[in-house]
């Protein structure tokens, strides 16, 4: 494929999609790029259906005790603005989710220093190895 | 003196140089992203006219019955009655009129609600996609 068709390609904002090099000879090309459009069609309106697809509800069962805890949280915190305790427990989860995954990356970058730090060492003590065995070979010569 | 025959060779009746020469090929579709009918005989006759007026000229090939089975959907038959018009042309003008066919296909796929329109450019296949938009997305 050459530059020139990837340059037209982008100045009408379209995307390279295949290469059908028999799309030009006759009948049999002509039915063949039909056929390539028409699948690529129904991949396009599967990925639509896809798009469009109820997103998954996640039912959290919650004790009573737990429920009138958050409401009556929801209504001391916020007491004009009728917030749910559906809602508040919802927005409470998303915060811990937020917060644990943090959490768990600022232990991951200890972890990494650690190990850079480990990894330093060893190379220092690599280093001072090699020039105490050069330092000695030299003598013995 | 004799007259000497001019080696420099004439070109052949009706040869056109390889080179110059570049196939467009549009397909109209029969229906809208969600496969509602769409008014495909208007499309046809708005992309002849498009490359009637700054392509020289193009031809619809009558409209082909095909049928496919979808096999990522249980084997479903997929028919299709797609409408292909092939434009012989060159680079030169395809390069000049883009901006003509570019705003073509885009009328094209907004006006019909499409996922996309595709089109070939010299055995290239390449598509304009158009996102679902988010009214369509939420609710259907």
């Amino acid at each position: 494929m050459d530059k020139w068709i990837r340059k037209l390609a982008s100045d009408l904002g379209a995307e390279i999609v295949a290469e059908l090099p028999n799309a030009s000879s006759g009948a049999i090309g002509a039915a063949q790029a039909a056929g390539f459009y028409s699948r690529r069609m129904e991949e396009l309106r599967r990925q639509d259906r896809a798009a469009q697809a109820p997103k998954e509800v996640s039912a959290i069962p919650i004790d009573e005790s737990t429920y009138q805890a958050l409401q009556t949280a929801a209504e001391t915190l916020w007491p004009k603005q009728k917030v749910s305790a559906v809602n508040f427990g919802q927005t409470l989860l998303k915060g811990l989710a937020i917060l644990i995954l943090d959490q768990l990356t600022e232990r991951l970058d200890e972890k990494k220093q650690a190990v850079q730090k480990t990894i330093d060492v060893n190379d220092a003590v690599a280093e001072a190895m090699q020039k105490l065995l050069n330092g000695t070979s030299n003598r013995s010569a | 003196m004799a007259n000497r025959k001019s080696k420099k060779k004439s070109p052949a009746p009706f040869e056109v140089a390889k080179a110059e020469s570049s196939q467009l090929t549009l397909f109209i579709p029969s229906g809208d992203r969600f496969e509602n009918p769409i008014d495909q005989e208007k499309l046809e006759r708005s992309a002849l006219v498009m490359l009637g007026t700054f392509y020289a000229g193009g031809t619809a090939l009558p409209k082909g019955h095909g049928v496919w089975r979808d096999d990522e959907q249980g084997g479903k038959l997929v028919f299709d009655e797609t409408i292909l018009i092939h434009c012989y042309t060159n680079r030169r003008t395809l390069e000049e009129n883009k901006a003509r066919l570019h705003e073509f296909l885009v009328t094209m796929g907004t006006e019909t609600n499409q996922g996309a329109v595709g089109f070939v450019i010299d055995g290239v296949y390449m598509e304009i996609r158009f996102p679902l938009k988010t009214q369509e997305r939420d609710h259907g």
